[in-house]
């Protein structure tokens, strides 16, 4: 996909999105698609460097049976204050777009908690994120990733 | 806790940087020396990993070291730990804080001087618990420090490999494993449109969109794939949940 001198640097790319309008907080974001492990559908996760931790949202949490006590307790802190939950091992698919490379299937840490707010999955920094090679094209709304 | 009882004793009796030098200068004569025994490795991280991890790797250097700087031999009282000045027992290592460590686990154990000395020199203080690795490393992991808990877990393995605690954070902060698939997904550029466009009609609800068209939503996304299974639409919608 994208080389970096004879070397492949990344494997694949998807469209991000980064206009959510009507949204409570409509400032621009990137989202990117996954897909969970045992989900057919993407879902879409926001793309967040400045995150210490990837977060999984706690109703696909739930649904994925990750709220039953497993994993690392952690403490994390959030804008909405002091959250307490566990750190586990996530499955899921960053997949590409058709015709546009390879998909990318990893599992990584991800911070679980019943009370974080719904709808919110965030790909941070530490054990996700530093783990890959991604590149933004942001006027075509690319996202590249590889390993 | 150990961590905070490291600062807290480092506020009370651990030596400043330039009393140390000039400590240790006195000791040997030179203080050329004490840098190239020691170099200085910044970040806390860093730090706390070389704090652990001296207690079962470097001893013999640690001990070389405080010999070389006169810092071991002098001692007056050899066989009681607490009647030596905190100063004569440390490394002239203005970064350690595996010295530190060491020296204060010994005091709370009330350890003899040469059973200090013993420690130094491989693993764990004679006769006593193991260093509590697994809350060490949930520390860092509260810190959000990734990298330094991993080198903190890799000294842990050796020694308490068995211990459920370490053996669960050995999976949950291994690298993440990666491979590739063919399986792709379709360009949701569509989708985004949608979204862009009606996300306000939708606030606080999962949707699932397939095209430019709402497939269905769900005020919860176990209602929501309750709905998807039931209507089994040909291509996999896109699912997101509007603040």
């Amino acid at each position: 996909m994208l080389k970096l001198g004879d070397d492949e640097f990344t494997i694949g790319r998807s469209k991000f999105f980064d206009q959510q309008l009507g949204a409570a907080e409509p400032t621009a974001k990137i989202f990117v698609k996954i897909i969970p492990r045992d989900y057919e559908e993407p879902i879409l996760a926001q793309l967040d460097t400045g995150a210490a931790w990837s977060v999984l949202d706690s109703e696909i949490a739930r649904e994925m049976g990750l709220l039953a006590g497993f994993g690392t307790p952690k403490e994390l802190s959030t804008r909405e204050g002091l959250k307490t939950g566990r750190l586990i091992r996530v499955g899921l698919t960053i997949p590409a777009d058709d015709g546009q490379g390879e998909s990318l299937v990893l599992d990584a840490p991800f911070f679980v908690c019943p009370d974080w707010p719904i709808g919110r999955t965030f790909l941070g920094y530490s054990g996700f994120l530093d783990a890959l090679r991604f590149a933004l094209d942001a006027p075509n709304y690319y996202f590249y990733f590889g390993q | 806790m150990l961590l905070g009882d490291l600062s807290a004793a480092a506020q009370i009796n651990i030596p400043t940087q330039s009393t140390r030098l000039k400590t240790a200068a006195d000791r040997s004569g030179s203080t050329s020396q004490l840098g190239s025994s020691f170099p200085r490795i910044e970040g806390v991280g860093s730090r706390v990993i070389r704090a652990v991890a001296q207690m079962g790797g470097p001893g013999p250097r640690l001990i070389r070291t405080m010999s070389a700087a006169g810092c071991v031999g002098g001692s007056q009282n050899p066989n009681d730990l607490e009647a030596e000045h905190p100063t004569s027992l440390y490394p002239p290592d203005i970064s350690s804080k595996g010295a530190r460590f060491q020296y204060l686990y010994a005091r709370r154990r009330r350890l003899s001087f040469s059973q200090y000395s013993s420690s130094l020199q491989g693993g764990r203080p004679l006769g006593e618990q193991a260093p509590p690795y697994g809350s060490l490393i949930r520390q860092l992991l509260d810190r959000d420090q990734l990298a330094a808990a991993r080198q903190l877990l890799m000294t842990a393995l050796p020694t308490q490999g068995d211990d459920p605690e370490i053996r669960a954070l050995q999976v949950v902060l291994a690298v993440p494993t990666m491979r590739t698939s063919t399986r792709t997904d379709p360009d949701r550029s569509r989708e985004y449109r949608w979204l862009a466009r009606n996300a306000a009609s939708h606030r606080h609800h999962w949707v699932a969109v397939e095209g430019e068209e709402l497939v269905a939503t769900g005020a919860t996304l176990a209602e929501l794939r309750a709905r998807l299974r039931d209507l089994t639409p040909p291509r996999k919608p896109l699912i997101h949940h509007i603040d």
